[in-house]
């Protein structure tokens, strides 16, 4: 009997810190499993998300030129990508930066420090996500 | 470090911090029909202007700046950039929320709104529901950021 051999997700990091980004593409790749492409800025960021259609995004917030959440609000304002699955994975702590991430439309908002292994359940989680599931998060921030 | 709130918790945060209450929107688009199409779910919650053209929309701006602009890419008479970048000029509105709306989907169009100071970029055609949650969620945002960028 033949088994199937595991799907490998294909994950975008948009990160402007090199050793981070360097240090969670390693990470992913290692303890994920997962193709990893990185990008150092929103705008080179979002080329990279047309040219490879990647399964998961995990972005940064504080970036220069298209910072985080305009990055998560091109992906949720064109039907063609709004059911992309999106961490944001920020040094911003404030549980209204939380807050302004999801309502930016993000899946999850990771802090940094982060563990390795929270970031590669937190795609895992982000991937499983049903278009409906997505949406009544989004709603249940904001439809108050 | 970590690991995000639970989503109750964000939501008790949510209904504690942000005041629902009825604004002025300001729609800039050309096309009249679709315009009150998408206002049509705004009415609800908010009091809409509809202008055509960008002149329109600054004159509409000298006399009350509202407290967000959905303006069509492509106007009669100036891009929805220009608007944008004028209204970033303006005393006291360089914190408005900017939504582009357009039916075109390059990806260099969106970049170009997004580092004018865009804060949304939704692709037409759009329904009006989505709409006025874009619309909803820009506000609240700007209530979590009153005096910082996108």
């Amino acid at each position: 009997m033949k088994t199937e051999p595991p799907h490998t997700w294909r994950v975008l990091v948009v990160d402007d810190d090199p050793l981070l980004l360097a240090n969670v593409t390693e990470g992913l790749d290692i303890l994920g499993n997962f193709e990893v492409i990185a990008a150092s800025d929103g705008a080179t960021g979002l080329e990279r998300f047309f040219e490879a259609r990647p399964d998961c995004v995990v972005v940064d917030v504080r970036m220069p030129g298209v910072n985080g959440y305009q990055f998560v609000r091109a992906l949720r304002g064109d039907p063609a990508t709004v059911h992309t699955p999106v961490i944001i994975l920020s040094a911003l702590v404030q549980d209204r930066e939380q807050l302004a991430g999801l309502l930016s439309g993000a899946d999850a908002y990771l802090i940094k420090p982060v563990k390795l292994m929270d970031l590669v359940q937190a795609v895992e989680q982000a991937v499983k996500l049903t278009s409906d599931e997505r949406l009544r998060a989004l709603r249940d921030l904001s439809d108050l | 470090m970590g690991i995000q709130r639970d989503l109750g918790f964000l939501r008790r945060l949510a209904q504690r911090i942000f005041t629902p209450s009825r604004l002025r929107i300001l729609l800039v688009d050309p096309d009249r029909v679709d315009a009150r199409r998408l206002a049509s779910a705004l009415d609800r919650e908010h009091i809409t202007t509809i202008v055509s053209s960008a002149a329109e929309a600054f004159a509409t701006l000298q006399t009350r700046i509202p407290s967000l602009v959905a303006a069509e890419l492509s106007l009669p008479d100036a891009s929805g950039l220009t608007l944008l970048t004028a209204l970033r000029r303006h005393p006291g509105a360089q914190q408005i929320p900017f939504l582009i709306l357009s039916q075109r989907t390059s990806l260099q169009d969106k970049i170009a709104a997004f580092q004018a100071g865009a804060d949304d970029f939704l692709v037409k055609p759009v329904d009006p529901e989505v709409f006025a949650g874009h619309v909803r969620r820009l506000i609240y945002f700007r209530q979590l950021h009153p005096s910082s960028g996108s």
